[in-house]
């Protein structure tokens, strides 16, 4: 008898390991391609040249491989989900910016120049939005360089005003929180990646 | 078939685990199973990686002392605080030295080639130069002048080459090409490497107007670097680039009796 207890009661990642690895005994019926990854191999290789399968391992090998890799590409999915974390948090960060240079061309007096505070902070707008944009194809790159650039415009703001500092000093730590776990995901998501060839 | 592909479908190299051979450009050895491509270990690079933070932490806090300390505003409080960013290159390219040295020699040296980055550096000098001064008028009604903060020195021109176009062209060369792209290359691809450096030290300037031709000059010193193997070629650009905002100067303010000084 079939025993659905014992099914239902696995885990979401086991009932996707289960489904995955049917899929591969389906697949036999593609010769010359990696039953893992589905790239084209020779035959005679122990290990695909592109994943790592071990393609002349017993089932047990083939089915921890294929195991291993599941919950590699679903750590994968949290590390993307910090990162993007990460992202908007740079959109954040262009939106106040664009909001403040408004507020202050709007506010200051001629002497402070206040066409020169609107270019600056355009500038820097422009500059997190661009990286923003740009952790889709080079996220640890452009979060590292957003936390820098954060970190430098508040320390110039402290050293301006000093008591500015702890203006808004639990908002400031958020943004560093999700910059710095986008920055730790956006590095092993790249380790994981290459280690597991994933996508 | 053409000659090139058939070299390069033959080649092969011992793996790095089993030492059998494979097809080079291959993910995974055929044989064993491990991965042939290099994963970095951030875990054995966290002294680089700090030795990085303490740098650029070192660099940021001298530069906001000269930016808002009315007391380092003086061509001698210059002078000590350029002194010591340049102890600090140096030490910290010692400190990576084994990984760095290479960049000292200067293999690829052809006078074709250093006239061309030569060139190309004046002439962007010269383009950045203007468009600054335009926008300097536009916003701020005025002109910057290097030159004023060493009117008290011995000899200003000759203070204003040495301390704006020689020891930046050595020292920021050595720091950021140096020992920062090199540090950074131990962690990440050189792409990554080239952005990050060329990012903080655009950065470093403080001013978010100067970003705009900071980051790309940055950004081409960082890919000569790498293609050219030698710091020297940027050495070369930079001071050519800083060189000639050197004589502009000069020339704007009818200073160019500068045989005497």
């Amino acid at each position: 008898m079939f025993p659905v207890e014992n099914e239902l009661a696995q885990p979401a990642v086991d009932i996707a390991v289960h489904t995955t690895a049917a899929a591969i005994d389906d697949d036999l019926s593609k010769p010359g391609s990696c039953r893992s990854c589905e790239n084209y191999i020779d035959g005679d290789e122990s290990y695909c040249v592109h994943c790592g399968f071990p393609l002349k391992g017993s089932e047990e090998e083939q089915t921890q491989f294929m195991h291993n890799k599941t919950y590699m590409e679903m750590d994968l999915q949290t590390m993307y989900r910090k990162i993007k974390s990460a992202a908007t948090t740079l959109y954040v960060l262009a939106v106040l910016s664009a909001i403040a240079g408004a507020v202050l061309y709007g506010t200051q007096s001629e002497e402070d120049n206040p066409a020169a505070i609107l270019v600056v902070y355009i500038i820097l707008s422009a500059i997190y939005a661009a990286l923003a944009v740009w952790t889709k194809q080079q996220p640890l790159t452009a979060i590292i360089s957003g936390l820098v650039l954060f970190v430098i415009v508040q320390l110039l703001s402290m050293v301006e005003e000093p008591g500015s500092i702890v203006k808004g000093i639990i908002f400031k730590i958020i943004i560093v929180g999700y910059l710095v776990k986008g920055i730790r995901s956006a590095t092993e998501a790249n380790r994981i990646k290459k280690q597991w060839s994933l996508q | 078939m053409e000659p090139s592909i058939a070299k390069e479908s033959t080649a092969i190299v011992p793996c790095n685990n089993c030492r059998k051979y494979v097809v080079a450009g291959s993910k995974f050895c055929r044989h064993c199973g491990t991965i042939q491509e290099k994963i970095i270990d951030h875990e054995v690079h966290k002294p680089v990686i700090a030795a990085l933070v303490i740098f650029y932490s070192l660099e940021l806090l001298l530069c906001l002392l000269v930016h808002f300390n009315d007391n380092i505003s003086g061509w001698k409080a210059l002078m000590i605080v350029d002194g010591i960013m340049a102890f600090s290159a140096i030490f910290f390219f010692a400190f990576i030295w084994h990984d760095v040295k290479h960049l000292l020699r200067w293999k690829s040296f052809s006078v074709k080639k250093s006239l061309l980055y030569a060139s190309a550096a004046i002439a962007a000098s010269f383009i950045v130069h203007w468009l600054i001064t335009k926008l300097n008028l536009t916003l701020f009604e005025s002109d910057n002048y290097y030159y004023y903060t060493y009117l008290s020195s011995p000899s200003p021109a000759l203070f204003m080459v040495l301390m704006t176009a020689i020891s930046p062209a050595l020292f920021e060369e050595l720091a950021y090409r140096g020992f920062v792209m090199g540090g950074l290359l131990k962690i990440m691809d050189s792409r990554a490497a080239i952005f990050i450096s060329a990012f903080v030290f655009a950065l470093i300037h403080l001013s978010l107007l100067s970003f705009f031709w900071l980051f790309p000059f940055a950004l081409a010193l960082g890919y000569l670097r790498v293609k050219e193997n030698t710091i020297w070629y940027g050495v070369l650009v930079h001071f050519c680039f800083n060189g000639l905002v050197c004589l502009l100067e000069f020339k704007e303010m009818g200073i160019f009796n500068w045989m005497h000084i």
